[in-house]
């Protein structure tokens, strides 16, 4: 009886959220995966197509290129930042008090301005014409270089304009996991005779797995999907050739009124992402245990 | 105490008897909702004439505006709200996107009845602004002003090196070669480069690239078919003029928007193509004493077939709302607001555009006081709007295609041919698509 009464109050407090999650996620899930079979506008139901969609998605040039460019975008920031990140938090872990805090508010800092400004930000420090960050562009390539209208520049630079804004996070999570770290646990090691390294490969490495496992499938999941950071650099450039996943929905439901392609299109991001989520988990788990 | 209370009676019952009046009066107003995208220092002129508006018409018509992101937000929310029957009952709308418009199911027809209705009529504008209002014969927006394309020069460096007329307008650029050697004259005068403008930017690049394209006399857009026939090879050679400025260093590559008008007002470069609509800025950079003297001229007509550029307009159009079709009364008022905005357009003239009504243009013939004014009836005169279907207009598969083929091919990176190749193959298919 008790049970039974339990369920039902489980099954109350549940309901606006499963309402919720019904009518915002579930239902038009299904709906994008129904539409994905259909020719159809932005708006409006089309004709019924099958699988003509995903036949063309089998032969598309550009969703090809958008795959590409979103998995060369992920390998670019997702090790990168969660190294940075690992040493940052390191560093930062020594400080302490006051310093510590401001420091720690430099790195969270560009984490917290929307993206819009890190965008205009980063376009004119490195302004073809204007840029003050062109002169050491400019001693590498032996010229000025236009990064973001570039495509080989492109994602390198869009990557590394990601990893400054966003790192903060990732050296917050880390820095939670340092202090998790049991004194004891290090003064014995240290008394064991372990060096910096040892300690660091036998101890620190080891007890915050968890959280790099943890910050790398956080940013494999949100970098999968990255859309706006990409965009407003590419914008009124060469999108074809730099543009994202996400960025081709957008370009196909939104400019091109093409509908249900963009449905196809999304389904076959949410496989991806699915896919890649659970294998990246499995395989940081079994190297975990 | 009492005659607090008394007072209070008094004035909860003013309150009564206004709130009543208030809302037999709501009953006679008409609620008039407008969108538009006019953020920057026009959207400052525009909202001045809105409070007039209101202010002349209270208790009458009364206008709530909301001002949205321009390019592809704006025209999806209009499609999107439109479906449902939440659009709003008037928008502003670019002259080049009347087609999208139209397939879209978004825009109302407006009838020659109905334009008489407030003292308008088709013959009030240009006919090339009446055709790219309009789809098969029917008209879907009214014009409020025309932006074209103009060159923007430094008057002190043209002078020095003998391009400047007596008369203040500039003298032997016409023709490619006549061109070039005048931009190298000026670089020889001591300009670091010739003509800045966004080589980098897609939108400004179809601007510039379509204007010297109208000036080969080809047809970007012809019966369903782009770049058919040899209009393919005028689109490459059009092409092929900027990248020539390009390679000769004439012309810096790569530039984005802003750097490129920076890079003129600064004083380094002698001349600047862009829009009309950044005339205002001159000038005010001008009043505050930061800006050399300057003048503005049509792009120099470098085939030898007359002048040519690309011009938009901003235009009003009633969205079609689904579901929810608008009273005759709202309509009215509607029209109303229209042709009040058309008869007020001066005052948004002064945003660096081109008044578009010829009853409003007739009256302001006498206020030409600087050069550059002197050359608007040439303005228009060569004004060639964007291809009509539904693939042009700003932030549109048109202009996708020009960052990805005309962009890299002016620029250097691309072979041009194959550019064209790869933009005339991508535009047919979707074009091709839309039956």
């Amino acid at each position: 009886m008790t049970r039974r009464r339990d369920m039902a109050v489980a099954f109350i407090l549940l309901l606006p959220f499963l309402a919720i999650y019904g009518v915002a996620f579930v239902y038009p899930t299904i709906d994008m995966v129904v539409l994905s079979l259909r020719k159809a506008p932005l708006i409006g139901a089309g004709e019924w197509a099958g699988l003509d969609n995903y036949v063309r998605l089998a032969g598309d040039r550009l969703f090809r290129i958008a795959t590409r460019n979103t998995l060369w975008f992920v390998a670019l920031t997702a090790p990168a930042s969660t190294v940075l990140a690992l040493l940052l938090a390191m560093g930062v872990a020594r400080l302490r008090g006051w310093l510590q805090a401001a420091v720690l508010a430099c790195f969270f800092l560009p984490f917290m301005l929307p993206v819009s400004v890190v965008y205009l930000i980063w376009h004119w420090i490195l302004d073809t014409h204007f840029g003050i960050a062109q002169p050491i562009v400019a001693a590498v390539a032996g010229r000025s270089v236009s990064i973001f209208r570039t495509v080989s520049t492109f994602m390198p630079g869009v990557a590394f304009v990601t990893v400054w804004a966003t790192v903060g996070f990732s050296v917050l999570l880390f820095l939670a996991g340092l202090r998790s770290i049991p004194q004891e646990t290090s003064e014995a090691a240290r008394l064991d005779g372990a060096g910096r390294i040892a300690l660091f490969r036998h101890v620190t490495w080891p007890l915050i797995w968890p959280v790099t496992a943890l910050v790398l499938t956080i940013q494999l999941i949100s970098h999968l999907k990255v859309f706006d950071i990409v965009y407003l650099f590419n914008l009124r450039g060469r999108v074809d050739e730099t543009m994202s996943l996400v960025q081709y929905v957008f370009r196909l439901a939104f400019q091109q009124n093409d509908g249900g392609y963009a449905a196809t299109v999304a389904v076959a991001i949410l496989v991806l992402v699915a896919v890649l989520s659970v294998l990246q988990f499995q395989l940081l788990r079994s190297r975990g245990q | 105490m009492p005659r607090l209370s008394s007072r209070l009676v008094a004035g909860v019952a003013a309150a009564m008897v206004g709130g009543w009046l208030g809302v037999g009066q709501a009953a006679a107003q008409q609620n008039v909702v407008w969108w538009d995208y006019s953020g920057g220092g026009d959207g400052v002129r525009l909202k001045a004439l809105l409070a007039r508006f209101n202010e002349e018409n209270a208790g009458r018509i009364a206008i709530t505006n909301t001002t949205l992101e321009w390019g592809t937000p704006y025209s999806s929310k209009i499609q999107t709200s439109a479906a449902i029957g939440t659009a709003s009952d008037i928008a502003l709308y670019h002259l080049a996107r009347s087609s999208t418009g139209v397939s879209t199911g978004v825009l109302t027809e407006i009838t020659d009845t109905e334009l008489a209705s407030v003292g308008l009529s088709k013959d009030d504008f240009d006919p090339a602004q009446v055709a790219a209002a309009s789809v098969d014969g029917k008209l879907y927006a009214i014009p409020f002003d025309l932006h074209p394309v103009v060159v923007y020069h430094n008057a002190e460096r043209l002078c020095a090196a003998g391009l400047l007329g007596e008369d203040g307008r500039t003298a032997g650029m016409d023709g490619k070669e006549a061109f070039s050697a005048a931009l190298q004259t000026l670089v020889d005068n001591g300009a670091r480069c010739g003509v800045t403008t966004a080589t980098a930017d897609g939108g400004t690049l179809w601007r510039i690239y379509y204007s010297i394209f109208s000036q080969t006399g080809g047809s970007f857009f012809e019966d369903g078919k782009f770049l058919p026939g040899d209009n393919f090879q005028k689109a490459v050679d059009a092409a092929e003029v900027l990248r020539g400025l390009i390679d000769s260093g004439l012309m810096p590559a790569q530039t984005e928007y802003v750097t490129s008008i920076a890079l003129f007002t600064s004083g380094a470069f002698a001349m600047h193509i862009n829009g009309l609509w950044e005339l205002p800025t001159m000038v005010d950079l001008q009043r505050k004493g930061h800006l050399f003297e300057f003048g503005a001229m049509l792009i120099p007509d470098v085939f030898g077939n007359g002048h040519a550029h690309w011009c938009d307009g901003t235009s009003f159009v009633i969205p079609a709302n689904a579901g929810n079709p608008m009273t005759p009364e709202k309509r009215k008022a509607v029209l109303e607001v229209i042709a009040w905005f058309v008869r007020h357009s001066l005052d948004w003239a002064d945003a660096g555009y081109i008044l578009p009504c010829r009853q409003v243009a007739d009256q302001v013939q006498h206020l030409e006081p600087q050069s550059f004014y002197g050359i608007f009836p040439e303005l228009v005169a060569a004004a060639h709007f964007d291809p009509q279907t539904p693939l042009a207009g700003p932030a549109y598969p048109i202009y996708d295609a020009v960052g990805d083929f005309i962009l890299p091919a002016v620029n250097g990176e691309m072979d041009t041919v194959a550019a064209f190749t790869a933009l005339r193959d991508r535009l047919q298919a979707l074009q091709d698509a839309l039956k």
